[in-house]
């Protein structure tokens, strides 16, 4: 009988082929061992042989009286005292109080019998199929809590509160070969193979706001820009926003008659604020350019730019949410949710992937992007702007100016003479001051040589039309209709009209394709954009450069030690592989099912442990001593992955190694193929409790038994891990109703207490020696 | 001088004879290490340790048995021999021997074991530090070896083999050793068949020019920064990379090399400025000199084979001909002049009437 | 059978040849054939392998037989070694015959068999097998002419040519009739130029500086000089020029570029001669005192400079410890064939000029 591990409260002791005087000291060792493992042991299962239960009976007084043990269940081993007599056990009434159960076993490893037609008994191996020892599986389940107190209570109804057990059980382990064969495979998930090219650039754990520092465009609430509103760079760029503006609005009022007739608007004034503005995007791109390359440096930028620097505007506030700690909290968290689902080489790729995008480059590598932008060639095109782009000869004008001059010299008589001729100079006029405009704008005194015979083909047109309109008022002469007053006027005025349209629009055409030619709307963008770069120089490569550079430098230590760990898991399993190896095939006969499989079980496993590993790097990463980061990291992961295997020899798969992780969600680990095929084990634990089990004694004793509805009892057990499997399979069954659900344990079944014969168990006081203790 | 090989420690002190790069006989006293073989490798190497209060030395040589396996591997010594010497030769004193490059301190090709001595490399190789380097060392680690490529490209060096076996890096300047692969520019240069090379030095019968060595550099400079290798063909994905990264090796992996920076460019990247380190010139004026000399006496003796060409026919008189020349300018002139005149007038005339 | 008027090659005298007696090779010496016979076909077969002896009129030299097929082979190619007696011909010549045995000529078409195959074997028991066992021979009888050895070397396309070594050690040089018919018959000259004395460099050796010019040199262009026809500057015999011992030098420009391991793919490129002519020539040239040593190159029209190495290494205690490795030395040879008209082909004549 080996001595079981006791389990959550229940206590173990066994009295078996040990000397009585041992007994109170054994008794408190078991005590003292039950209480560290838990809450305190108020149960004990007492294991003693048949045939000296009188014996210890001062011992049981004692533990009774102690008030250290609140139920007991004495297991008494050994062939019946007097089987002829039909007497099973002497026990001592000490046994038969309330809260103590006494169980029978009158042989160890028992019979298969069927209680309910009481027919042949068979071998137990028909019912235990498993190869494992009745008597051993029935001390693990009644070392259950659940367990050990439904069986007192279930005793307790039986008469003399004793008992002889029967029982079928499961049990949800895997052999260790198997393990250790998943588990070397599950190293292998965990680790990932070298050669796997970094597949998770794009689809790889995100950094949340630290996004940021390696290129993405993250918006920081919160957060006011690199640049100070008052600062020279931002003056200067409003400044010269607002110039090209005022540039513009001076153009655009430049065209229409009004812009033509009043000095002011077309004036050199207009000119002097297009160079203006011309000058001021020179100045600003100069300006940008000084500074980004003033501030160049490729990591942290030094004390003395950096003053210089702020006082251009730079503003070194620090950016809410990007400092070292959360910079190393992001990055732990973004390796610890990855650690599972990618491969540790492929993660330690992306670290460095990572660190490498971190790295900052210097400002001056932002030159290239303003310079693409060409504000250079917009400014000198602004400082010396091309000429008013008007035209010399312009036939839609001169038909119109015909035209106008013939209407108004259509009327007969003086007055159409004279109304033409007024037009006719009215039109030199205006033409000459377009030309002088137009020279002014230039800046040069007097018009082109071009221009200046454009005039006369204006005066050719107009004089040609007032020449048309006077043969015309010639011809129509007679007709009185075109004296009349009316008529005059409105010739007058369709003439006037019409001449100042056409002289509007010849005027305004030519204004607006000078705009066009400006293409200051074009230098207001430009600004922008220039504005943009440098906020985002300033942002990434001086406010953020030592915090880039933080994340570069703990991104690729942590790669770093990434990769030891891979490689010290990977070595570890190669130098255990010949354990492995053997058990190579049933392994692949274990693959997946509907509830789990072994491989992620510990695959998940190995994953805690690396992140185990892991932990203590993260506060060194934090407290900044970047080159330590991967001191003991492989002897810690080789460790780890022996306590991993000494975990699963001794415990198999019941509870999760001692480095997992707890979590909210953490489940017990459960294992659909451990129990067995599909249904067996709900077939175990809902077997019928007269049905075929091993009754734990002998052939011939079985006669002692008395079955009969007083005279059974049964308690059907699983943990509660199993409970779909045991509940979900098959068409509900009455007798699973009462399966007690035990909170751990690898065992499963059921147990059936068959009440002993009356007489079967003698209950005498012991002869009290004169001189016996009173303990 | 040993002329066995010494396997195993070995605390004797010896008498070690040789020639230094200038072909003038050196001894050392020195004590030797144990002899080291780097699986593949064509030499074995081994440290030595001065006795004379001398600097200390590697010593690399072709054993016996090694020789007897690989032939080729005596050839490759003579050939890293002389390519060392050269830069030896060109930055010897008073110039400064640049700290980039392994330098030859003697050798003695003619014994059993022909065997070649350096100054003890720096460092550890960076086969395996991919991940150990932080951005500042980085920075100095990219800079250090474009410098030591720079170097030998103005010795007109072409190094052909550069990995992370072969540069070193010691935590302030990065080395590159392992000349045994080198030639000069225009040399014909082995196959080499990794993806450290350069895609046109894959296939036979390629001469070794410095655009090779830019891709190496760049190869070298990708593992460390991405701890990746390079892919076995082709160039390597740089498009999710960092832009640091990307703007150094623009344009490094592209498969015409002419197409490919120079060191100089890829220095200028960097922001440091590429001035090659002080040497002496490569060619001698004496040398060119006698260059000169020999053709001008080939050319002689060519003339001496050739008859004597006729004379050429005597020119036109030259007055002649100029006056000709003069007049058809002068006719042609005044034609034009002719016509614009005329026309003008014609436009005035249209226009005054 | 005509009488002929032939130029044996070993005594340097106009022999008559007659379809003399036969002599058979047995073993090591010549023996008459015993018993003559009258069967044509018989007697062709024997002709074919059989020998005459020179009937030696100055009796100078030692017996000597000839191929009885003699009379139809081309013309002999006299050449001679020109050189101070340390200067290393006698291992150059070693080296050439050599490499000739282990086929170095076959890529270029010749084949080759001895001509006086006792006096062969002799030569190869007393020079060839010594070198081979990396034994250094003593130097050159000063003031002598010798006979070395004579081959005939077969081009399918020219014919078979016999080809006979003079060793000619110069200092002393005495003229007298020897020379004289020597000076008649030669077609090639090897001049072989030891870097030691002309350059001063040094190996193992002491450098033997203090020459201003090497005396054999002087002598036998002196002597040919004495042939010159009246306006005419240049000697029309081939000349090749070697420097010697170029392994001492294998690590300096230019030669480190000629003394790199270049199969010769059998192709010969006149182009490529005259730029390893020209970096000899300027290597040369930068040492004013080895101006002299240039000397022939003014006088012989067709010239041609090579890198060689008879031994391939420094000698070690008078013995080489890697063995006998003649390095480039079938060069000169080959080119000496290019202008003796041995190969032809439209390229050879661009040899040397």
């Amino acid at each position: 009988m080996s001595e079981a591990t006791s389990d959550a409260g229940v206590a173990l002791l066994s009295l078996r082929a040990a000397p009585t005087e041992l007994a109170r000291e054994r008794f408190e060792a078991a005590l003292a061992a039950a209480s560290r493992a838990g809450d305190d042991a108020c149960r004990l299962l007492l294991i003693d042989d048949a045939a000296r239960l009188g014996e210890h009976h001062d011992l049981f007084e004692t533990i009774l009286a102690s008030r250290r043990v609140d139920s007991m269940i004495c297991l008494a081993i050994g062939p019946p005292v007097d089987r002829p007599q039909g007497q099973a056990l002497r026990a001592t009434p000490v046994l038969t109080v309330e809260s103590v159960a006494l169980l029978w076993v009158g042989d160890e490893s028992g019979v298969a019998w069927r209680m309910d037609t009481r027919g042949a008994v068979r071998p137990p191996e028909a019912v235990q199929t498993d190869g494992s020892q009745p008597l051993s599986r029935l001390v693990a389940a009644l070392l259950t809590a659940e367990v050990f107190d439904h069986v007192v209570a279930a005793v307790a109804q039986l008469p003399n509160r004793a008992a002889n057990p029967g029982l079928r059980t499961a049990a949800g382990q895997l052999d260790l070969a198997t393990l250790l064969a998943g588990h070397a495979q599950a190293i292998a998930m965990v680790t990932g193979r070298d050669a796997d090219e970094p597949t998770i650039e794009r689809g790889g754990p995100s950094l949340e706001n630290c996004e940021l520092l390696v290129g993405g465009d993250t918006v920081l609430p919160g957060y006011a820009g690199p640049l100070r509103p008052d600062s020279p760079l931002v003056r200067l760029r409003a400044e010269s926003e607002r110039s090209c503006r005022e540039a513009d609005r001076l153009v655009r009022q430049m065209a229409g008659l009004s812009g033509l007739v009043r000095p002011a608007r077309s004036g050199p004034g207009v000119l002097a604020a297009v160079s203006t503005a011309g000058r001021r995007l020179g100045e600003y791109h100069d300006a940008l350019t000084d500074v980004l390359e003033l501030g160049d440096s490729a990591g942290t930028v030094d004390s003395s730019r950096r003053i210089e620097l702020e006082r251009q505007g730079v503003c070194w506030d620090p950016v809410p949410g990007l400092n070292r700690l959360t910079i190393v909290a992001r990055l732990q968290s973004a390796v610890d949710g990855a650690i599972g689902r990618y491969p540790l080489r492929t993660l330690a790729s992306w670290l460095l992937l990572v660190s490498d995008r971190a790295m900052p480059q210097g400002s001056a590598a932002h030159l290239d992007r303003l310079d693409r932008l060409n504000p250079m060639a917009t400014a000198p095109r602004l400082s010396s702007p091309p000429p008013l782009p008007l035209a010399a000869v312009p036939a839609p004008a001169l038909a119109a100016v015909a035209t106008g001059c013939l209407l108004a010299g259509v009327v007969p008589g003086w007055w159409g003479a004279v109304a033409g001729g007024v037009f006719a100079v009215l039109w030199l006029v205006m033409v000459t001051v377009a030309y002088r405009r137009e020279a002014a704008q230039r800046g040069e005194r007097s018009a082109r040589a071009v221009l200046r015979s454009g005039l006369l083909a204006h005066a050719g047109a107009a004089l040609a039309g007032l020449a048309a309109g006077r043969a015309v008022a010639v011809a129509l002469a007679p007709t009185p209709l075109l004296s009349t007053v009316p008529v005059r006027v409105a010739t007058a005025a369709a003439a006037a009209a019409l001449l100042g349209f056409a002289l509007s629009r010849w005027w305004s055409a030519a204004v607006h394709q000078w705009r066009t030619q400006l293409r200051l709307d074009r230098a207001v963008r430009v600004i922008a954009a220039q504005d943009a770069i440098l906020r985002e120089a300033a942002l990434r490569e001086w406010v953020l450069a030592g915090q880039r550079s933080f994340l570069s430098d703990a991104a690729r230590a942590m790669a770093g030690a990434v990769r030891e760990v891979a490689e010290s898991l990977d070595g570890w399993r190669e130098r255990h592989a010949s354990d492995a190896d053997a058990a190579a095939a049933p392994v692949a006969t274990l693959d997946r099912d509907a509830v789990g499989d072994l491989q992620s079980l510990l695959a998940e496993d190995v994953a805690d442990a690396a992140r185990a590993t892991l932990a203590p790097c993260w506060e060194v990463l934090r407290s900044g001593a970047l080159d330590r980061v991967r001191l003991g990291v492989a002897e810690d992961a080789e460790a780890l992955m022996d306590q991993h295997r000494q975990h699963l020899a001794r415990q198999n798969i019941d509870q999760r190694p001692p480095f997992a992780r707890r979590g909210d969600d953490a489940r017990s680990p459960r294992l659909a193929q451990a129990w067995g095929p599909p249904g067996h084990l709900a077939e175990v634990v809902g077997a019928a409790s007269d049905g075929l089990l091993v009754q734990l004694c002998a052939a011939e004793d079985l006669q002692l038994l008395e079955p009969g509805r007083w005279g059974t009892q049964a308690v059907r057990f699983a943990p509660r891990s199993t409970q779909d499997l045991v509940l979900d399979h098959g068409p509900r069954d009455a007798r699973l109703d009462d399966v007690v659900w035990t909170g751990s344990g690898h065992l499963a079944g059921v147990i059936r207490l068959v009440a002993l014969r009356a007489g079967a168990v003698e209950l005498i006081w012991p002869e009290e020696a004169p001189d016996a203790h009173r303990l | 001088m040993p002329t066995a090989s010494d396997r195993g420690l070995d605390t004797a002190v010896h008498q070690l004879r040789c020639s230094d790069p200038h072909g003038r006989p050196l001894t050392r006293t020195v004590r030797f290490g144990p002899w080291h073989t780097p699986a593949g490798a064509l030499a074995s190497v081994r440290p030595v340790t001065a006795a004379d209060g001398g600097p200390d030395l590697a010593q690399k040589a072709v054993l016996t048995d090694l020789g007897r396996r690989a032939g080729y591997a005596y050839e490759m010594l003579e050939n890293e021999a002389r390519i060392a010497a050269r830069l030896s030769h060109r930055y010897d004193s008073p110039y400064a021997y640049p700290p980039e490059l392994v330098r030859l301190v003697g050798y003695d090709l003619d014994g059993e074991e022909p065997f070649l001595l350096f100054a003890p490399p720096r460092g550890v190789s960076l086969a395996g530090a991919a991940a150990d380097l932080h951005s500042a060392a980085l920075r100095q680690l990219e800079e250090s070896l474009l410098r030591g490529v720079l170097a030998l490209a103005s010795s007109q060096v072409v190094h052909g083999a550069l990995t992370p076996q072969t540069v070193r890096w010691d935590g302030q300047c990065a080395q590159i050793t392992e000349l045994g692969y080198a030639r000069l520019t225009g040399e014909e240069s082995p196959p080499q068949t990794t993806g450290w090379a350069a895609p046109e030095q894959r296939a036979g019968g390629h001469r070794a020019r410095l655009a090779d060595d830019v891709w190496g550099a760049g190869a070298v400079i990708y593992h460390v920064v991405t701890g990746a290798p390079m892919p076995a063909t082709g160039a390597p994905r740089l498009t999710n990379r960092g832009e640091a990264l990307r703007a150094l090796l623009d344009g490094v992996f592209t498969e015409p090399a002419e197409r490919r920076p120079d060191v100089a460019t890829l220095l200028r990247r960097l922001r440091v400025e590429p001035s090659p380190p002080d040497g002496a010139a490569l060619t001698d004026p004496a040398f060119a000199a006698g260059g000169h000399a020999f053709d001008e006496r080939l050319a002689r003796k060519r003339a001496s084979l050739r008859p004597a060409p006729t004379p050429a026919p005597p020119p036109l008189p030259r007055r002649r001909r100029s006056w000709l020349w003069g007049g058809a300018t002068a006719l042609l002139l005044v034609t034009l002049g002719v016509m614009s005149m005329a026309s003008g007038v014609g436009a005035l005339l249209a226009v005054a009437a | 059978m005509n009488a002929r008027l032939v130029l044996c090659p070993i005594c340097l005298e106009s022999v008559e040849w007659a379809g003399q007696d036969l002599f058979l090779r047995d073993g090591g010496k010549y023996v008459p054939l015993a018993t003559p016979t009258t069967n044509p076909n018989k007697l062709a077969v024997l002709r074919r392998s059989a020998y005459w002896r020179c009937p030696n009129p100055a009796g100078d030299t030692a017996d000597h037989y000839l191929p009885w097929a003699y009379a139809s082979y081309r013309p002999p190619v006299v050449v001679g070694l020109v050189g101070d007696s340390r200067a290393g011909k006698s291992h150059l010549l070693a080296g050439m015959i050599l490499e000739i045995e282990r086929g170095g000529l076959q890529p270029y078409g010749l084949g080759w068999e001895p001509l006086d195959a006792v006096r062969h074997a002799a030569f190869h028991a007393e020079v060839v097998e010594r070198v081979l066992g990396g034994e250094r021979l003593p130097p050159t009888n000063p003031g002598v002419v010798e006979f070395a050895d004579a081959l005939l070397i077969k081009s399918p396309v020219t014919g078979s040519w016999p080809v006979a070594f003079f060793d000619i050690a110069g200092e002393g040089f005495q003229r007298g009739e020897r020379e004289g018919r020597f000076v008649i018959g030669t077609r090639g000259l090897i001049f072989v130029v030891d870097p030691a004395t002309a350059l001063g460099v040094v190996g193992a050796e002491p450098g033997n500086g203090g020459r201003t010019q090497d005396l054999a040199f002087a002598a036998v262009l002196a002597q040919l000089r004495a042939l010159l026809a009246p306006g005419q500057t240049y000697l029309d015999l081939a000349a090749v020029m070697v420097v010697n011992k170029a392994d001492r030098l294998r690590l300096r420009h230019p030669v480190d570029t000629w003394m790199r391991p270049h199969d010769g793919d059998g192709h010969v490129d006149p182009a490529r001669i005259r730029a390893e002519s020209r970096d000899a020539y300027a290597f040369l040239y930068q040492h004013r005192s080895a101006w002299p040593w240039l000397a022939p190159f003014d006088t012989f029209r067709r010239c041609t400079l090579h890198f060689a190495s008879a031994t391939g290494g420094e000698e070690r205690d008078g013995r080489y410890p890697r063995g006998f490795r003649p390095r480039r030395v079938l060069e000169p040879l080959v080119a000496l064939f290019a202008m003796t008209g041995v190969l032809a082909g439209p390229e050879m004549t661009e040899v040397g000029i």
